[in-house]
């Protein structure tokens, strides 16, 4: 039985696939608002620091039209990298691709490759915003699991104890939350954010084992 | 549903990485957590805290009474101390760290200074005028160790 979770967020690598070439039209615009809702942000921002007179946006509205395309899919698979490095890399090249033939409509030289040298500051740009959008995204999986489950209320406990640093016996008793209980709802909410988590992190090719790892690296990212 | 995670820049991602650290709970390392809890909104308000009750700069302490390791939450941080804690602790081992040098000259900690000076470049930037030198003086002893 899938978990709650599964049923609004990405679950796995494998899964995305499976929804990419079998799912239904429904099952597949979900997925895709997903991983757009992820990637869009971070690759716009990385496309940015290239500093290219084009509208980036628009290269990366047609990238996530076609995140879902098998074929898309597929050659990441055989790629064996990380997805974002996979969007990345495609980011790059249609970016490169468009300065071709903008070149080429106005008579100038072929010189775009050397351009578009991946620069610290791009990648730095790209994590800092995947990793906000990604627990953004989690974030939100987990406040849409809660409030189907009518438990939005340990969604608020969560945030004002563990976010805003209040102790059980003031913020849970507001909430219809008995003190002695206020601890395992924090923990299902952290459970379920973490699942939300683990799906797209492991279509990263992070490994179980790793996960706080990569979080405090994620984390990292956002530091000033 | 309300929107947890606000739109924005700083704030955004001072939110988001409040998120992670939240999930990572009594598990992230020291100087992460101290760097994520300094980029928030209300961190000048939080270290004025914790400092206030410590001897202050030019209040011709001595230097029994600065002690780092009796200051730093009534004794030295532990790693099992839930993140609130650790914070304050931490924070405040370094400032007695800080007030010791630049007062007597003294490094007087357990703890590499290769450990303190990141703390000390997190506070430096939200701290009253008052303890910048103090800070200071211990970046400068992590530049020449």
């Amino acid at each position: 039985m899938p978990s709650p979770i599964s049923d609004s967020f990405p679950p796995s690598a494998r899964s995305w696939l499976a929804v990419a070439r079998d799912g239904s039209t429904e099952q597949r615009r979900e997925l895709a608002g997903s991983l757009t809702a992820i990637y869009r942000e971070p690759l716009v921002r990385y496309l940015h620091a290239f500093g290219a007179r084009l509208d980036v946006e628009d290269v990366v509205q047609d990238l996530c039209a076609r995140i879902l395309d098998p074929a898309f899919l597929d050659g990441w698979h055989r790629s064996e990298r990380p997805f974002r490095l996979w969007l990345r890399t495609a980011a790059r090249f249609e970016l490169m691709n468009r300065i071709r033939a903008e070149r080429r409509r106005a008579g100038a030289a072929d010189d775009a490759l050397a351009e578009l040298v991946e620069s610290d500051n791009a990648q730095a740009a790209f994590d800092r915003a995947y990793a906000a959008s990604l627990i953004r995204a989690a974030s939100e999986a987990a406040q849409r699991a809660l409030d189907a489950q009518g438990r939005a209320h340990e969604w608020t406990l969560f945030v004002e104890h563990s976010l805003n640093g209040k102790p059980y016996a003031e913020c849970a008793p507001p909430l219809g939350i008995p003190v002695d209980a206020a601890r395992h709802a924090t923990a299902r909410v952290r459970g379920l954010v973490l699942d939300a988590l683990r799906g797209v992190l492991s279509a990263e090719q992070v490994a179980e084992a790793d996960i706080e790892r990569e979080l405090v690296a994620l984390l990292s990212h956002l530091q000033p | 549903m309300s929107a947890v995670v606000p739109d924005g820049a700083g704030p955004d991602d001072a939110r988001c990485a409040a998120l992670y650290a939240a999930l990572l709970g009594d598990r992230l390392p020291t100087d992460v957590l101290i760097r994520q809890w300094m980029a928030r909104s209300d961190a000048a308000a939080l270290v004025d805290g914790f400092l206030e009750r410590l001897p202050q700069p030019g209040g011709l302490e001595s230097l029994e009474s600065i002690d780092a390791e009796r200051h730093g939450t009534d004794g030295p941080v532990r790693a099992e101390w839930p993140p609130s804690q650790r914070v304050a602790g931490t924070v405040r081992y370094v400032a007695m760290v800080a007030l010791a040098l630049h007062e007597h000259g003294v490094w007087r900690s357990s703890r590499p200074a290769s450990e303190l000076a990141p703390v000390a470049a997190a506070m430096l930037p939200i701290v009253q005028e008052s303890w910048r030198a103090p800070l200071q003086a211990v970046l400068a002893r992590a530049q020449v160790v």
